[in-house]
């Protein structure tokens, strides 16, 4: 049996299409346009595995955009599904902090179950598009800020947590003559403090894992393994949690029923454009 | 809780976010402030967190050494050490709205618990383990909420109390004086039966009555000194220093070192009225802090006006009260303080109602800048929009608004907030300020 | 005319209609703000009592009077007064509840002027002198309604109204007990929608609607399904039925509520014998449970808890619900304090909580959805 897990972030769309193992996983590209077009990138999972789409037992939508996903059996929170994920992959994690492009959450985690969360969405100070903008106002191409920030001697301090008044005070620090590397130290450690303190409040416990799109981002990991003062984790594709988990909880979805004896609840579902405008 | 260490003054961050002082008197303050704190852990009396509700007088009675955490929050954002308890206080789940004071004292006592003594970086050694707390719903409800869940992290007993005032607009009728003045009074009774039950030991009336009777004198060379200051041109004594010399008001009330600090400065005040020593060179512009608790993270940014010719010459934000005479009638020491504030409430209905102002500031704006722009010969008027204080920053729109209807002084709007620094973004302030007085010059070249 | 819950929905969708049509018949419209001003004074009086409430409409008008850093259900309240919905309210009660409200008084009396206003202080303790100045300060409310109801509210008269606001209250609790069986009787959306309605009528018409509402649910077929989740939901001012909606959208059953138009409003009774002001100045200082008012309690930490909490838990229990949400509006400064303790003492007891922190506006309770769906999903 094949199940898939689709995940619709605000900037990305991720599918995992799995049997005992992770068979194939696509990442789609973003903006508002490509959104819509999740069924492109769920085509593009089932070319690889060379499968029907009829083939895949089940599917469960996450994300953002899971709502609209014409082509889900169930819709569930990239909350559940990032712990699921995560725990798949580190048995031993107790605690998830993903950094995506729109929010930034903290997931607390006992077996393999969400015991607590916390989420920020309403500020995007604190996640991915905060370093859009400022790699935007300086000209950078966002991979290579983190590597860049590493060879910082003295990071700035940027005090502002508005992502408006933090893109002025880079860019006046810029101007100034600080180093780039020592403004984007500081920048990191900005983000890296402001997500921290929001997942506190769920008394981190080891193992810590990052994921997101923000834990490709070497600098940000290194600030918030300061603020815990041990090592963390980091998924090899850290993009991918959320559609893993996804896909997960459908096999145990359809495995619980099968046990039962009670037919698999599913939607009504076509391989579509999503509508997301009601 | 662990053993108390040994007060030690902590490191000055390298930064200066504090400002220079022009006043003799200002400079003293800091030595008092850090006494506090070391008084409290050195001399061996019995320790209250307490917050100010103007009854410190009762604590001196008492000879109980009362620490104020609002003002240690104050002390900690001057340092710019604060963050670490706001944070702290934050992941227990405390709002990033609620009072960045509350913040900050909740968290001191939360890290405290946490690492088993006091933090390192606490200024002026921490604030010591109290025998019991006292609030009151004098100013804000903060100020009862907030001991209330210190629970969580000190078992302490906590005793609030009601200081209740009317709207300002009636305070002068007999029957509300009555009922409010019975009821702050039995109150304040109540306070007192706590502190007698906390310490084992009775209140010595006597006592407490000359010390009543020298906080009476104390309020009244508060309040000169700084309307005195307020008037002059030039300026001799501006905000900043005055944010710094309400500390022995609030927090030493009573004491005999408070009543002489106000004589020193009275008289520093009135010799550079009478020479003209103003605190710097030419004065451009002068300004009114209108309302809102000052920037304590960066109290320097008062230099960057002056620096401009600019100078704040009053702030009605810690607005001295001018408390009547009490009658010698009134001989309970209870009496004549729940008395004394009282009418303070009604000098000020007497003011608004020869400005014009009677039944329209009834709750709101304590410091209306319309009581001080004529008579302090103001040219602009600044307000401090505060993220974590309701008390002080709702009503600033409206006093403005009576402003601009009844005369043309501009007013400007800064926003933080008094303790954490996130909510601070020093270019922005800078920009406002500069772009206020540019504002300001071109009005006088327009008006001359 | 509409019946039953089909009243309390067109009230819901137009408020205003039935106290703008009392006033073209010559009665007076008295508004009040908060859970605490007495209505039965107002009625006593013969005049019309009618909650002020905001709306999740963006504040348009109020930021040219009200600094945007404090409560946004305070000022969408002024909001509405200033674009004068508020026209056809003759006068207003103004409780010192909180440093919000209490500071509002002066702009409000400035820029929405009625006819009458009354500003109604509340101690924050409760102590005997407490009770003693509050019931002192419900005379002198008396008397200014007597004034300008131009009548003599006698002690018979207000007990009378007493009587007929405890039935409203009766019947409230009555309404709110059919929510205890699975599924409920009644959805917390409706619940919301009928609250609304009864507080903007006369209590007589209000009595009526409850009974007729009784009636009909008591026997409905087409109530709420049942859900995975019982919730309770924990909170200040909600006066709209957005957030609660959305809630039962994702998937619960929301059978219980602590909030200021809700149980905190009806679950207490006035006394009837003794002096009726006395009885008065009880149930609203010492009865209304708002983090407002001081809990004195000299025992430890858990005691202290208890006195202040523990209804909640009997809340919990009682309507069998699995978890709570607690929806705090941001600025909320005696509710931000009591929020972690509320959160850690049900967790305590053993109830999983959702704490959300609104800044009372409809963008804001949308993008709620995921949150809700993750606390849904975490305790099934």
């Amino acid at each position: 049996m094949y199940f898939a897990g689709v995940d619709i972030g605000s900037t990305m769309t991720k599918v995992v299409i799995m049997d005992e193992v992770v068979l194939a996983c696509v990442i789609g590209p973003t903006g508002a346009e490509h959104r819509r077009l999740a069924n492109k990138v769920m085509e593009e999972a089932l070319r690889q595995v060379n499968l029907p789409f009829d083939e895949i037992s089940y599917v469960v939508a996450t994300g953002y955009g899971r709502i609209s996903v014409p082509f889900a059996d169930k819709q569930i929170t990239e909350i559940t599904c990032h712990a699921k994920g995560v725990s798949s992959l580190f048995p031993t994690v107790h605690t998830a902090i993903d950094i995506g492009g729109q929010d930034a959450k903290g997931i607390k985690i006992a077996d393999g179950r969400v015991v607590g969360f916390v989420m920020n969405d309403k500020c995007a100070a604190g996640t991915g598009r905060f370093l859009e903008v400022i790699a935007d106002d300086l000209g950078l191409r966002l991979e290579e800020m983190g590597e860049l920030s590493l060879n910082s001697k003295n990071r700035v301090e940027i005090s502002s947590t508005c992502t408006v008044f933090a893109a002025q005070e880079v860019v006046s620090r810029i101007a100034e003559g600080t180093p780039i590397e020592d403004v984007l130290a500081g920048l990191h450690e900005a983000i890296a403090s402001r997500v921290f303190r929001m997942v506190e409040r769920l008394k981190i416990e080891r193992d810590v894992v990052v994921t997101g799109g923000v834990a490709k981002n070497i600098g940000v990991v290194k600030a918030l393994e300061e603020h815990a003062g041990f090592p963390v984790l980091v998924p090899e594709e850290p993009l991918l949690t959320g559609a893993v988990g996804a896909a997960l909880l459908g096999k145990e979805l359809t495995l619980k029923a099968l046990e039962s004896g009670r037919p698999i609840e599913r939607g009504a579902r076509r391989l579509e454009v999503a509508t997301f405008f009601e | 809780m662990s053993e108390q260490k040994n007060p030690e003054a902590t490191q000055e961050v390298p930064k200066r976010t504090s400002a220079k002082k022009w006043t003799e008197s200002a400079r003293k303050v800091r030595g008092l402030v850090r006494d506090m704190y070391v008084r409290a852990f050195t001399e061996g009396k019995p320790v209250a967190w307490v917050m100010f509700t103007l009854v410190n007088e009762l604590f001196v009675a008492m000879d109980v050494v009362p620490v104020y955490p609002e003002n240690f929050a104050g002390l900690c954002a001057t340092k710019r050490v604060g963050n670490p308890f706001i944070d702290r206080a934050e992941a227990d789940g405390f709002s990033n709205v609620s009072c960045s004071y509350a913040r900050i004292g909740l968290g001191y006592a939360a890290l405290w618990k946490d690492m088993g003594e006091i933090p390192s970086f606490a200024p002026d050694g921490g604030m010591a383990k109290p025998i019991m707390m006292v609030g009151s719903s004098l100013v804000c409800d903060t100020r009862y909420k907030w001991f209330q869940t210190y629970s969580r992290y000190m078992d302490v007993p906590y005793y609030a109390f009601d200081m209740l005032g009317p709207p300002a607009s009636t305070a002068y009728r007999p029957d509300v004086r009555e009922q409010y003045i019975k009821y702050n009074l039995a109150q304040l009774q109540g306070l007192v039966s706590f502190m007698e039950e906390r310490l084992g030991k009775k209140m010595d009336w006597d006592k407490l009555d000359e010390i009543v009777r020298r906080g009476e004198k104390t309020y009244v060379l508060w309040y000169d000194a700084y309307m005195l200051a307020g008037g002059a041109v030039p300026c001799p004594f501006p905000a900043e220093d005055s944010f710094n010399c309400f500390f022995p008001a609030f927090f030493m009330m009573g004491e005999v070192e408070a009543l002489d600090f106000y004589q020193g400065l009275y008289d520093e005040i009135k010799y550079k009225v009478d020479n003209k020593m103003g605190s710097i060179p030419e004065e451009k512009y002068r300004l009114l802090w209108g309302g809102g608790l000052p920037p304590w993270h960066t109290m320097q940014i008062f230099n960057y006006v002056e620096e401009q010719g600019a100078v704040f010459v009053f702030q009605s934000t810690y607005l001295p009260l001018r408390f009547a005479d009490v009658p010698d009638r009134i001989t309970d020491p209870l009496e004549r303080m729940v008395h004394s504030r009282y009418e303070a409430a009604i000098s000020r209905a007497e003011l608004d109602r020869k400005l014009g102002l009677f039944d329209l500031c009834n709750f709101v704006g304590l410091g209306n800048p319309l009581l001080f722009v004529d008579e302090f010969k103001v040219d602009g008027v600044v307000m401090h929009w505060l993220r974590s204080c309701r008390g002080t920053t709702i009503g600033q729109v409206y006093q403005k608004n009576l402003l601009e209807e009844r005369t043309s002084i501009p007013t400007l709007f800064l926003e933080s907030d008094m303790c954490d620094v996130r909510d601070y973004f020093e270019a922005d302030w800078k920009v406002k300020l500069s772009a206020f007085l540019e504002t300001l010059e071109a009005r006088k070249r327009a008006g001359s | 005319m509409a019946k039953g819950l089909d009243w309390a929905k067109r009230l819901y969708e137009n408020r205003s209609q039935r106290a703008k049509e009392l006033r073209e018949e010559g009665k007076k419209v008295i508004g009040y703000i908060c859970a605490f001003p007495p209505r039965e004074l107002i009625t006593a009086a013969g005049l019309v009592p009618y909650r002020i409430t905001g709306t999740l409409e963006p504040i348009a008008e109020a930021d040219a009077y009200l600094e945007t850093l404090m409560c946004p259900y305070v000022r969408s309240c002024l909001d509405l007064g200033i674009k004068k919905q508020y026209d056809f309210v003759d006068g207003m009660i103004w409780p010192h509840t909180c440093d919000n409200i209490q500071k509002t008084f002066d702009i409000w009396k400035h820029y929405v002027p009625h006819s009458y206003f009354h500003y109604l202080d509340v101690p924050h303790m409760p102590d005997p002198s407490s009770f003693e100045f509050f019931a002192k300060e419900l005379d002198v409310l008396k008397g200014s309604l007597e004034e300008f109801g131009g009548v003599k509210i006698t002690e018979e008269c207000l007990k009378e109204a007493i009587g007929v606001h405890n039935e409203n209250r009766a019947l409230l609790r009555q309404l709110t007990g059919l929510r205890k069986q699975a599924p409920p009787l009644i959805s917390a959306t409706e619940m919301t929608q009928v609250m609304m309605a009864a507080m903007s009528i006369p209590v007589y018409e209000s009595n009526e609607m409850l009974k007729n509402i009784i009636e009909e649910v008591s026997t409905r077929k087409d109530g709420p399904q049942n859900k995975a989740t019982r919730l309770l939901i924990y909170g200040c001012e909600i006066d709209d039925i957005a957030f609660i909606n959305l809630v039962e959208e994702c998937g619960a059953n929301v059978v219980i509520d602590d909030l200021c138009m809700g149980t905190r409003d009806y679950w207490k009774d006035v006394v009837m014998e003794g002096d009726p002001l006395k009885n008065l100045a009880h149930r609203i200082l010492g009865e209304i449970m708002c983090p407002r008012t001081f809990r004195r309690s000299r025992g430890t930490r858990q005691q202290d808890l208890d006195n202040r909490f523990s209804y909640i838990r009997d809340f919990a229990k009682e309507f069998n619900v699995n978890g709570a949400i607690l929806y705090i509006i941001r600025y909320c400064d005696t509710f931000e304090f009591d929020a972690p303790e509320v959160r850690d003492y049900l967790e305590e007891a053993g109830i999983r909580v959702l704490h959300l922190e609104d800044d009372y506006s409809l963008t804001s309770i949308q993008g709620y959805k995921t949150r809700i769906q993750a606390f849904l999903e975490m305790i099934e």
